[in-house]
């Protein structure tokens, strides 16, 4: 995924995750997390995963639990909690959305991993070069104020500034040190402007650059994808996959259609542990020959 | 052919009442390597920027500035410029994003801007850098990065000013054959001003000197020898030249070390005098015990075991290259950063017993590596004020008198953020006077300095310490070092790996030496030099 066109990547994990909440059906909701969890259990380092699934477990356990407590639509109660029936209908109803809750998590990571923010920038700077550009020269002012605070601080606490401990007296102290950082910036800002000035800023079209290029295989992932992509949209449309969760749970006839977009999205889910096992069959053979 | 041809050049500043520059006339041959030497405020920067006509400042402007073989009048990419201060020069986060902001506008199809980027991305070694974010590169890499996206746009024409101000002598030395290298493979001519030009002296094809804004020589390097050495600008040539100065310049200047030692054999009487051990036992004001430091859990220790004692009345030089500790030394012998393990004591008692403030009023003051950074106010004036203990205009007389001992009394209604980097240290200095210290730790003080300010700063220290106060440098600047300091230390990877007098730690080195001891080993300044000649300094 990650060699992946940006336009291809960023597509596919979009589309992923509007299937994923559009479409109200358990069987597809699974799905959507089985192929999300594949896909992060290859993003994400031993110490990470302990940490989000550390996060999630309780996270689904409240979300499976809140609905019932407050919703008592459902013909089947279980157990009535001061006089309000606590019903079958809404506790599945609360696990499904925990699943949703969860399965769109997991699809986010692996997006915030896989389109980071310099393909983001690539793919929606063409619309607005020059906000792109902005942005990049912003965020190199980041970390250099960053230091210039610091520098700042440690400067001014050896001629008097935050000498007194005292609260209003450390921030008169910091009130000062960004006065002077904003005078120091805007110093800079002129330098910086000159440096852009110097290699032909402003003189004529910019041609932004890339070293992203589709290649045949993105082409061929995002063919696959749109083609399974349109089996489960085709069956979502016609209603073949439409279950309702009250009064009774009632799941859609297993048609034709709906099997092949069961098949399909299950399919889609998995295309980034498609991908990671064809590149790793790929190396296997590539040592084997060597 | 010349490339460049001014004539008769004249500039003012509109507010200034003098000229920046007078009746400059130079021509500049295609492909040459030309330098630009003079003190500061000489007109170097007015000249430089002048030539680039997106840099040209606003004035009033006599003369004519020619150019052969471009376009008319020059496109940007044509005539390439690297700035002082890489951190202004840099504009964006990414290197990729750097090395491709002039191709981007050169007009060119995206292929190829895709294969300019790559090209020059190879050729100047960066494809290992290649996605890095910009602020995390060293000041070298990011120089080095500057001169690269510079050369992108293919230019048949550099103009540098001080580029390796901030660089360390090991840096700058990579920055400098970077730089002849393209000038040698792609025939691009160079115009570079520099403080510190030593190292690239010899190798100059003409030498222009600006003096109060008029071209005072314009010659290859030996006969502008002839005419730099009456001024401030001969503390700066190479060791040779200095040396033939000091013999009252037989003949021609030597063209390099080689020719500089076999004048020196010819004449050399004696040899060098022994180092007189230091007797006098000298009280310890500062000593660290034990220090080590990390910035981050699990990284390598920026201090590692350091165990250092600082004693009144002596200048100590720690020198390094960079990355090597030094600043996060002075950190934590200011006590702004406490240590992980080990102590710190200022006359005896432990930094972190000292009630918050306390240390720095008589105590331990430094000044940071940017002098700028004491600065929070709109005048000089003010802000001295503010150090000064006392009542207001109790602050205020003790401000505007050291402020005349120290020559800063017409800089005292200035803006900070207007000050010449020497000018900047100094009124720096004498801030951190004003709170009587008992130790100055000093940043990089040489960076950027002229040989003017060099001196200035050398007579400032010996002065600090004849009063008695420990002052602690740490520079990679072997010269200063060798000159001013009374004990030396090495500093790598955070641990101390030598501490000597001058002679015995020179002695003992291979690589970090002064020039001097490459005549004569065991020599530390041309002083000694001429000591063994029997001259006299001059």
């Amino acid at each position: 995924m990650e060699t992946l066109h940006p336009i291809v990547s960023f597509s596919y994990y979009i589309a992923a995750i509007a299937l994923t909440v559009l479409i109200r059906n358990p069987a597809v909701t699974l799905g959507a997390l089985a192929g999300g969890l594949c896909h992060w259990a290859f993003l994400t380092t031993a110490k990470e995963k302990r940490a989000d699934v550390g996060f999630w477990l309780p996270l689904a356990l409240l979300v499976t639990l809140f609905n019932p407590v407050f919703s008592h639509n459902g013909k089947t109660p279980l157990f009535f909690l001061n006089g309000n029936a606590f019903t079958f209908e809404a506790t599945v109803f609360g696990a499904y959305s925990a699943v949703l809750v969860i399965a769109v998590l997991v699809w986010s990571k692996a997006y915030s991993r896989v389109v980071t923010s310099d393909k983001f920038l690539y793919l929606f700077g063409g619309a607005l070069p020059k906000s792109a550009l902005i942005l990049s020269v912003a965020l190199r002012y980041i970390p250099m104020l960053r230091k210039d605070a610091a520098r700042l601080k440690d400067a001014g606490k050896t001629v008097g500034l935050y000498s007194k401990g005292s609260l209003t007296d450390n921030f008169l102290s910091s009130c000062r040190v960004y006065y002077a950082l904003i005078g120091r910036t805007l110093e800079n800002a002129v330098g910086t402007a000159e440096s852009m000035r110097a290699r032909g800023w402003g003189r004529a079209k910019r041609v932004p650059y890339s070293y992203y290029r589709f290649k045949k295989r993105d082409a061929l992932v995002a063919a696959f994808s749109a083609v399974l992509l349109a089996v489960t949209l085709a069956a979502s449309v016609s209603g073949a996959l439409s279950f309702s969760f009250y009064p009774g749970l009632t799941a859609p006839p297993l048609s034709p259609l709906a099997a092949a977009a069961y098949g399909a999205f299950a399919l889609y889910s998995l295309v980034p542990l498609i991908l990671q096992t064809e590149v790793r069959l790929r190396w296997r053979s590539l040592q084997s020959k060597l | 052919m010349a490339i460049v041809t001014v004539k008769a050049l004249s500039f003012s500043y509109p507010t200034a009442n003098t000229d920046a520059l007078t009746d400059v006339s130079f021509a500049l041959d295609e492909g040459s390597l030309n330098l630009l030497v003079g003190a500061t405020g000489s007109g170097k920067s007015t000249l430089l920027r002048l030539l680039k006509p997106e840099l040209a400042p606003y004035g009033k402007r006599r003369g004519e500035i020619n150019y052969a073989g471009l376009s008319d009048p020059p496109a940007p990419g044509e005539i390439g410029f690297v700035g002082q201060d890489p951190n202004t020069g840099i504009v964006t986060d990414r290197v990729y994003a750097e090395l491709a902001f002039a191709p981007e506008l050169m007009g060119l199809s995206k292929n190829e801007v895709r294969l300019r980027v790559g090209e020059t991305a190879s050729y100047f070694g960066l494809g290992d850098l290649f996605e890095r974010d910009t602020e995390s590169l060293s000041g070298g890499e990011k120089q080095l990065l500057t001169l690269a996206a510079a050369a992108a746009a293919d230019p048949k024409f550099m103009l540098l000013d001080e580029p390796t101000a901030m660089l360390d002598p090991i840096a700058a030395d990579r920055f400098f054959e970077t730089l002849e290298r393209i000038r040698r493979d792609f025939g691009v001519t160079v115009l570079l001003a520099e403080h510190r030009f030593a190292p690239v002296y010899a190798r100059a094809d003409r030498v222009l000197a600006l003096d109060g804004g008029r071209l005072i020589a314009t010659a290859d390097p030996i006969a502008a020898a002839k005419t730099l050495k009456g001024t401030v600008l001969a503390g700066a040539l190479p060791v040779e030249a200095r040396l033939w100065k000091g013999f009252g310049c037989p003949g021609d200047c030597p063209k390099d070390l080689a020719a500089g030692k076999k004048l020196f054999d010819e004449r050399r009487v004696r040899d060098l005098p022994e180092e007189s051990p230091e007797t006098e036992e000298k009280e310890t004001v500062l000593s660290a015990k034990d220090l080590t430091f990390c910035y981050q859990k699990n990284a390598p220790p920026a201090i590692d075991d350091l165990t250092l004692d600082v004693k009144a009345g002596e200048h100590l030089c720690v020198l390094g290259e960079n990355g090597a500790g030094k600043t996060t030394l002075l950190l934590l012998l200011a006590g702004l950063r406490p240590p992980l393990s080990g102590k710190v004591r200022f006359r005896g008692r432990a930094l972190k017993d000292y009630r918050r403030g306390s240390l720095y009023v008589n105590g331990v003051a430094l000044l940071p590596q940017d002098p700028g950074a004491l600065f929070l106010k709109s005048t000089v004036l003010e802000d001295l004020v503010d150090a000064a203990p006392g009542k207001r205009d109790e602050a205020e007389k003790a401000a505007r008198e050291l402020a005349e001992e120290y020559g800063i009394a017409k800089l005292l209604g200035a803006n900070p953020l207007d000050l010449s980097g020497g000018e900047k240290q100094l009124c720096g200095l004498v801030k951190l006077l004003l709170r009587a210290p008992e130790v100055l730790l000093l940043d990089e003080p040489t960076k950027g300095l002229d040989p003017a300010g060099k001196r200035l700063l050398r007579e400032t220290v010996a002065r600090l310490t004849a009063e008695g106060k420990a002052v602690v440098t740490v520079t990679h600047d072997v010269e200063f070092a060798a000159g001013a300091a009374q004990r030396c230390a090495f500093l790598f990877r955070g641990q101390l790996l030598a501490l000597d007098a001058p002679r015995a730690f020179f002695a003992k080195n291979r690589f970090y030496t002064p020039a001097a001891s490459r005549l004569l080993p065991g020599a530390l300044t041309v002083g000694d030099l001429l000591a063994v000649c029997g001259e006299a300094d001059v």
